[in-house]
């Protein structure tokens, strides 16, 4: 009698404890999914600000260099204010690319991220080395993380590191893709930096695609930045 | 012999203008126009073009997914790519694809038609390799841009980042025009800059304009 009450009880310990485990899993399912909407509807926010940008100030300033142009040569200093313009317009196209990256949907996932460090380092003191090989297709919303996370370690090293190399590597193997970026500068401890958007972005955004995420700093010896993503 | 052209863009007043364009030249037919990849490939294997003149940014199919399944269908096709986007990448792509032209949205209507006529005739147009390449050599620009100056090139430096002329300078400077001149043309040799336009950008990007 009292062994069949405890085998019950047990039984019904289970059925809760897998309940509970159901209802875990959904909500984490949940958040997953919540974070990467939002994550969507940041990138569309952006696509926005990227137009207005091209198409409001980028507009006005093409306009106000066309204008420096049709003056200049008639003194050194208009020439110099039509320079200026000139790089102003550039600054901003550059910007509003950097912001909402077209040559990703355009051209895809390679091009996209040869084009990202190529801005990023060409007027810079370090090299950059890039070596991307891919042989699956790549979802949209996989490549946008690659992307957004390459963007945010790069510019961690232009930033941060003082580096002289700087290499990316973008490799699939089976059905894993697997992304290193290292750089052989400062290096820093990351149990005492305060994180900011950067690196905060970077751990959010893997952890909504399941994907494993690893920054390995050491003082004096570089930075070396690691996602697995699963396809 | 005119030439027969399929037109694709999604925008509609680009497209109405680029049309204009070739219908204008008495060896130039606009065959067909559509928006969208799906209607290009459509399209061009209904009508088969002398030459299709393409967008790359299109709704429904992008351009690179339509050049390659367009040439998988009709190998011989020629395709001239209109683009407003002048990156390296974008060209390259495009080649590696199998376009046969590349030409940006911002061309006069000159220069499209000599374009369309020479992509034609089976030649092809790519604009010349633009590595985007600086020749800044790293060591060039170590971390402060300004250790490589004297120090009198230095005060130099933040007149010329302050917007001053070389005759301002040399007044304040209390030197001959010519010797500024001098300073600032080594600075420009030293930072490698080729203006004060980009020598005050370098500048504010190295954090030393306040
Ligand atoms: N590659 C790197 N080399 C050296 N230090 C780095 C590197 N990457 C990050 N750090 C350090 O970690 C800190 C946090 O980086 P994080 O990207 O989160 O913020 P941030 O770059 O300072 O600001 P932002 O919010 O604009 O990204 C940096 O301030 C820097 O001290
Ligand atoms: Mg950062």
């Amino acid at each position: 009698m009292s062994n069949n009450s405890t085998a019950h009880d047990l039984q019904e310990i289970l059925r809760q404890q897998a309940l509970l485990k159901r209802r875990l899993d959904e909500e984490e399912q949940a958040l997953t999914s919540l974070a990467k909407r939002l994550w969507a509807q940041q990138e569309t926010e952006k696509a926005r600000l990227s137009r207005e940008l091209h198409d409001g100030v980028g507009q006005l300033l093409t306009g106000l260099t066309r204008r420096l142009q049709g003056l200049s040569k008639t003194s050194p200093e208009l020439d110099e204010l039509c320079n200026i313009a000139e790089l102003a317009l550039s600054d901003v196209r550059q910007l509003s690319r950097m912001m909402s990256p077209t040559i990703l949907d355009d051209l895809g996932l390679k091009p996209a991220i040869k084009w990202l460090c190529r801005n990023l380092f060409e007027h810079e003191t370090a090299d950059i080395q890039v070596s991307v090989e891919l042989d699956l297709d790549i979802p949209k919303d996989i490549s946008i993380l690659l992307f957004r996370i390459s963007q945010e370690a790069l510019v961690n090293c232009v930033k941060h590191s003082h580096a002289s190399k700087v290499t990316l590597s973008l490799a699939s193997h089976h059905n894993v893709i697997r992304l290193d970026i290292a750089d052989n500068g400062d290096g820093f401890d990351p149990t005492s930096i305060e994180p900011g958007i950067g690196l905060t972005s970077i751990a959010d955004r893997a952890k909504a695609f399941d994907a494993e995420y690893t920054l390995t700093s050491t003082p004096g010896k570089g930075t070396r930045t690691t996602i697995k993503v699963p396809v | 012999m005119t030439i027969s052209v399929v037109l694709a863009d999604d925008h509609v007043l680009m497209r109405q203008g680029v049309s204009q364009m070739i219908e204008a030249d008495p060896d130039l037919t606009v065959v067909g126009e559509c928006g969208d990849g799906v209607e290009l490939i459509d399209q061009t294997l209904r009508l088969t073009p002398d030459v299709v003149v393409m967008d790359i940014s299109m709704p429904k199919m992008s351009g690179l997914v339509a050049i390659d399944k367009l040439l998988s269908q009709r190998p011989d096709t020629r395709i001239l790519v209109l683009s407003m986007h002048d990156e390296v990448e974008y060209v390259e792509a495009m080649q590696g694809a199998g376009a046969k032209g590349y030409l940006l949205k911002e061309s006069s209507g000159d220069e499209l038609i000599a374009a369309i006529k020479k992509v034609a005739q089976g030649k092809t147009v790519f604009p010349n390799a633009d590595t985007g390449q600086s020749e800044i050599s790293p060591a060039a620009r170590r971390l402060s841009p300004l250790s490589a100056l004297t120090r009198r090139e230095r005060e130099v430096f933040f007149l010329v980042a302050a917007g001053n002329t070389s005759k301002k300078i040399a007044e304040l400077l209390d030197m001959s025009l010519k010797t500024a001149e001098n300073h600032r043309s080594n600075i420009y040799k030293k930072l490698n800059v080729s203006s004060s336009a980009e020598l005050i950008r370098m500048a504010g990007k190295a954090g030393l304009l306040e």
